[in-house]
């Protein structure tokens, strides 16, 4: 399946292409195993121009890091001007892959963006921050992560769909990254000790009117002891 | 892993809880790992912040504070957290998970290979090993991960979940050395609304944003076919030309279209920034009203309170600036009748008339104390006490009130700095900053005032206006209409919005506004003119004349009716009516700069019909009879330009500009007039008494520096520009100081300078592509070749192929590359020159190719 927040970049990364106009190009990237070679094919459908999946066995286990060390590399092979990815996956949702592949690209990264233009060689996004939003801007070569308040992302035209099948799909294998660092689950930087379901939820406590004025200091009690208060 | 590291997010002086809660995850992990805590905070007011986060358990405070920082975004904070992790050795990193917290936590992580775990929710230390708990899949699963191969690791931890230890540490604090990079992220704009939703403009603004002047004689000679002006800049095309930059030096200052010289002044005088609104007090939920409680100003017995109701200034002024461009009223004299001297009908005065509510806030200027005699009594109390906060807060407000906002700033810029940040505070600040010509900083105060307290309506009508007047009409009509929500039955709050609306264009959703204050307040003959207004906006001037017949009826004196009606009569060339009208008008005027403001503009209704003799008779007479006014002999100055009697407008203006030569609006025009006859020396006279005169206005220095400039006399010139940009900050002050080190051939810092621009100020030189030539013949001066080329070919990118300008930019780099070309752009061609049309669109290299 196609991480939804991806779409919202795919999406961005089409209009840009389209308001250019200047013969760029959109091409879709992916780590996954052979069996995303279809989910890549639905970005496609979109309307991207090309994609390429970094796939392979050694890749499996990989964490954070490890994930982005190389995807990294795997852009960089390709070459680019501008990365877009999604703000977070639906699985994880750390929100820290586009951070640290901006720091192996090398390029600056303009994260949460909910507008981006690109203006005489350089992007200018309005990123969203807790209180409002920036207009902040880089020069290409540059990374950026699109929120979804930046677009409704399209559904794929028949035509795309058709065109779509038709595409090449270029893989890339771990040898053609010449990394220098492992990666995998033996290179990852974490390791999961232990997994385990959560306990399950306490049965709530419900407050009344009959409770009358203890009523309140149970509930503000309550959103003290949350550090609500 | 040994010692463990809290990133600090802070704001307005503060840490966030998030990072303190950092900090006591930090404690906990370090001691079980046997290192020691360290906090790092970076950034604006970053000292402060250290020193509140004593009263937590962190051993060490690395501490850069530096407000500049923000502006390049996270890059920053990176790398003073990179700097400190490197100098601890092996660690953990703690962030909140935040959008910064989670910013600069990859980008560490990625910087120096460190594994991440997200959204934790536990920190354990097992066997010298760091493991956090996180959930995950939606919190249906939870890990516990490790990390491994790294030396560092980072653990961005869930707000409010780790609890907070407020026992001090040894606090000790270090400042961190900058990082001495320069950051190629620029935060151009930093909007803190939570329902931030609408357009950011650019924070570079043009230079000279000149909003229009309603000099009378410049707005009838519009008319005219051929005005100087108007000869000036015309070019073949319609479309708004983008000059070289030789070209826009000089139009900047000279050329500047008739109808917006030298803007602002009057406004800047006018009563706008001595309107006060009523602040919660902080003890008491009860409005103090400061505004009707104030005292009078030196200039009039009349009290402030009796004057008018403050909040009337506010649509009448944006009426004055914005939404009438097309507003008649004679220089100076009229517009401050209308700003000042109207009285209110009694439906509207009675609801904002002072009311003798009681206020529990002890106001020392609650006592009918002149400013003459408050501000030197609060100034010996600060004096004795500096550090009395009440003194300082109140004397602002007095400041501000005498006009003098430069004083105001500095006591409210002192307040902030000290922690009292009040709405009250920021609403000064923003006022005096805005009356200093700082419209970002002012807006940036004004909205903090309106954060704090978002229902005041007097605090939103200001921000409607601040953004009105900085362009901004989507924001303006957002705060417009949420004073409107919160203020449903307020007269003031609807005109306010159908102003905003008006100047917007939405015509039919602004005289909605308008028909519901009439239904309000049926006797009141305002919401009429204004509404009759929006027809006379929409050039629909027959609609207008039965709504100021409407308003008249109400009020036969209504003077706002009856200067709208004269000048609709007028512009339907129906001078017999026009004339009537404005001597009814005359007759109702009490002073004689009224009068003659009047007079003035019938001067003007003949003028537009080409009845030179009864215009050339009007203007005199406003002179004659009316005492030798300055205004007078600058309407009839203006006049005379108009009528290309060049001779007579300078007598006219050297007479305006008075014995002691302080007249800024005679000077700015005497100045201009002397540089477009290019006499650049009498222009720098001019314009160095301006700046005398104005000492304040950063537009004053720019025009001295231009002139300088055009009378090849670099040196001085760059004083101006630098005086300019002290003042205002602007990167059109900067434009010229590096045209000045052209100049005088100072390469390496006009290099600097343009490369300054261009990183930080695109819109500006996108605006102005000559800069970019510029840039190249001072690369070229600085020996740059390889620079130089590529700065040319950036421009060419702006010029219209198989023009003379782009052929000459063409050979110019094909010098380059043969190795000809000469330092001095001199000899070179001068593209942007009539012949070349520049085009935007992107340059080659702006377009992503992959």
């Amino acid at each position: 399946m196609l991480n939804p927040f991806d779409e919202y970049a795919i999406e961005a990364a089409l209009q840009l292409r389209d308001k250019l106009a200047d013969g760029s190009t959109v091409t879709i990237f992916s780590m996954t195993p052979e069996s995303g070679r279809e989910v890549v094919r639905k970005a496609l459908a979109m309307g991207a121009d090309d994609a390429v999946i970094l796939s392979d066995p050694g890749l499996a286990g990989s964490d954070l890091w490890a994930t982005a060390y190389a995807i990294a590399h795997g852009i960089k092979a390709g070459g680019f001007d501008l990365v877009l990815t999604g703000t977070q996956s639906t699985d994880a949702i750390s929100g820290d892959l586009p951070g640290m592949l901006a720091e192996y690209l090398g390029v600056p990264a303009l994260t949460y963006a909910r507008h981006l233009e690109i203006d005489g060689g350089r992007l200018r996004v309005k990123r969203e921050t807790e209180t409002g939003y920036q207009t902040v801007s880089a020069p290409l070569p540059a990374l950026a992560s699109v929120t979804k308040s930046a677009n409704e992302p399209r559904y794929p035209s028949l035509k795309g769909i058709m065109g779509a099948k038709k595409k090449d799909i270029k893989t890339l294998a771990l040898t053609d990254l010449g990394l220098t660092k492992a990666v995998g689950s033996d290179g990852s930087r974490t390791e999961v000790l232990a997994l385990a379901t959560p306990p399950p939820r306490e049965k709530g406590r419900t407050v009344t009117a009959a409770d009358g004025a203890d009523g309140a200091r149970i509930v503000l009690d309550f959103l003290k002891s949350r550090q609500l208060l | 892993m040994k010692d463990v590291i809290a990133f600090i997010e802070h704001k307005n002086g503060a840490a966030r809880r998030s990072s303190i809660e950092a900090i006591c995850a930090a404690r906990s992990a370090a001691g079980a790992l046997g290192g020691a805590v360290h906090a790092v905070v970076a950034g604006a007011q970053a000292a402060a912040v250290a020193e509140s986060l004593k009263a937590y358990p962190v051993d060490r405070i690395h501490v850069l504070d530096d407000a500049n920082l923000a502006k390049a975004g996270v890059d920053p904070l990176v790398d003073a957290l990179e700097a400190v992790a490197r100098t601890a050795g092996p660690a953990l990193i703690i962030v909140a998970n935040t959008m910064i917290g989670r910013d600069v936590g990859s980008r560490f992580a990625g910087r120096l290979d460190a594994g991440i775990n997200a959204d934790v929710t536990g920190i354990e230390v097992a066997d010298g090993r760091v493991v956090c708990t996180s959930p995950k899949l939606g919190g249906t699963t939870i890990t516990n991960c490790a990390f491994k191969n790294c030396d560092y690791g980072v653990a961005a931890i869930r707000p409010n979940v780790f609890a907070v230890n407020a026992t001090a540490g040894a606090g000790e604090i270090t400042t961190l050395a900058p990082s001495g990079k320069s950051y190629i992220v620029t935060v151009e704009d930093d909007v803190e609304e939570a329902a931030a939703e609408l357009g950011v403009r650019s924070r570079s603004r043009a230079f000279c944003t000149i909003s229009p002047k309603h000099s009378a004689a410049r707005s009838a000679l519009r008319a005219r076919p051929s005005t100087r002006a108007g000869s000036r800049t015309a070019t073949k095309s319609d479309k708004p030309e983008r000059p070289s930059v030789h070209r826009s030096m000089l139009r900047l200052a000279f050329p500047v279209p008739s109808n917006t010289r030298w803007a602002c002044v009057p406004l800047r005088r006018s009563s706008r920034s001595t309107k006060m609104p009523a602040f919660r007090s902080p003890t008491s939920r009860t409005c103090s009203s400061w505004a009707t409680r104030s005292p009078s100003s030196p200039n009039s017995p009349n009290s402030f309170a009796r004057r008018k109701p403050p909040t009337r200034n506010t649509p009448k002024e944006l009426l004055v600036i914005r939404f009438r461009l097309s507003a008649l009223f004679a220089a100076g004299a009229i517009a401050v009748a209308m700003a000042v001297g109207i009285s209110h009908p009694a439906g509207a005065a009675g609801k904002a008339a002072p009311s003798p509510s009681p206020s529990p806030v002890p106001s020392p200027t609650a006592t009918p104390e002149t400013l003459d005699h408050a501000i030197p009594r609060l100034e010996a109390a600060l004096k004795a006490n500096p550090n009395d906060k009440d003194s300082m807060t109140q004397l602002s407000m007095l400041y501000l009130q005498a006009n003098r906002p430069d004083l105001a700033v500095q006591l409210t810029q002192k307040l902030l700095a000290g922690g009292t940040k009040t709405a009250q505070i920021y609403f000064v600040d923003g006022a005096s900053q805005a009356a200093l010509g700082k419209a970002d900083a002012g807006i940036a105060s004004m909205e903090q005032a309106a954060n704090l307290e978002p229902t005041n309506i007097q605090v939103l009508q200001s921000l409607t206006q601040m953004y009105m007047t900085a362009n901004r009409p989507a924001d303006a009509e957002r705060v417009a209409r949420r004073a409107l929500t919160f203020n449903a039955n307020s007269t003031d709050a609807a005109e306010n919005l159908g102003f905003v609306l008006a100047a917007e264009k939405k015509y039919d959703e602004a005289r909605a506004q308008f028909e519901s204050v009439a239904k309000i307040n049926p006797k009141d003959p305002h919401p009429y003119v204004l509404e009759a207004r929006t027809y006379e906006d929409a050039n629909s001037l027959a609609l207008a004349i039965p709504l100021f017949d409407k308003a008249l009826a109400i009020d036969p004196n209504n003077l706002e009716a009856l200067a709208g009606k004269a000048e609709l009569a007028s512009a339907q060339h129906d001078v017999k009516t026009s004339i009537a009208t404005y001597t009814t008008l005359l007759g109702l005027m009490t002073t004689d700069a009224q009068k003659a403001g009047v007079v003035d503009q019938m001067g003007i209704v003949y003028a537009r019909e080409k009845q030179n003799t009864d215009a050339d008779a009007a203007f005199r007479r406003a002179i004659a009879s009316y005492g030798n006014l300055a205004e007078a002999h600058l309407a009839y100055g203006d006049y005379l330009q108009a009528t290309n009697d060049k001779a007579g407008a300078l007598r006219e203006w050297t007479t305006a500009v008075g014995p002691n030569r302080d007249n800024p609006e005679a000077l700015a025009r005497l100045g201009q007039a002397a540089a477009e006859s290019n006499d650049f020396n009498k222009a720098v006279d001019n314009y160095k008494r301006l700046t005398e005169v104005d000492a304040n206005d950063p537009r004053a220095y720019m025009l001295l520096g231009q002139a300088y400039l055009a009378a090849k006399n670099p040196n001085p010139a760059r004083e101006a520009f630098k005086a300019s940009f002290n003042l205002a900050k602007t990167p059109d002050a900067l434009v010229g100081l590096a045209a000045a080190d052209q100049q005088s051939k100072n390469w390496p810092e006009a290099v600097q300078i343009y490369e300054a621009l261009d990183k930080n100020a695109a819109p500006l030189v996108k605006a102005n592509p000559g800069i970019l030539y510029s840039m190249g013949t001072a690369y070229q001066g600085a020996n740059q070749p390889q620079k130089a080329k590529a700065t040319f070919v950036r421009f060419l990118s702006f010029l219209k192929p198989g023009t003379q300008g782009y052929t000459q930019v063409q050979q110019l780099i094909a010098s380059i590359d043969h190795g000809t070309a000469k330092p001095d752009p001199k000899s070179s061609a001068k593209p942007g020159s009539k012949t070349a049309k520049p085009k935007p669109k992107p340059s080659p290299s702006a377009a992503p190719n992959h």
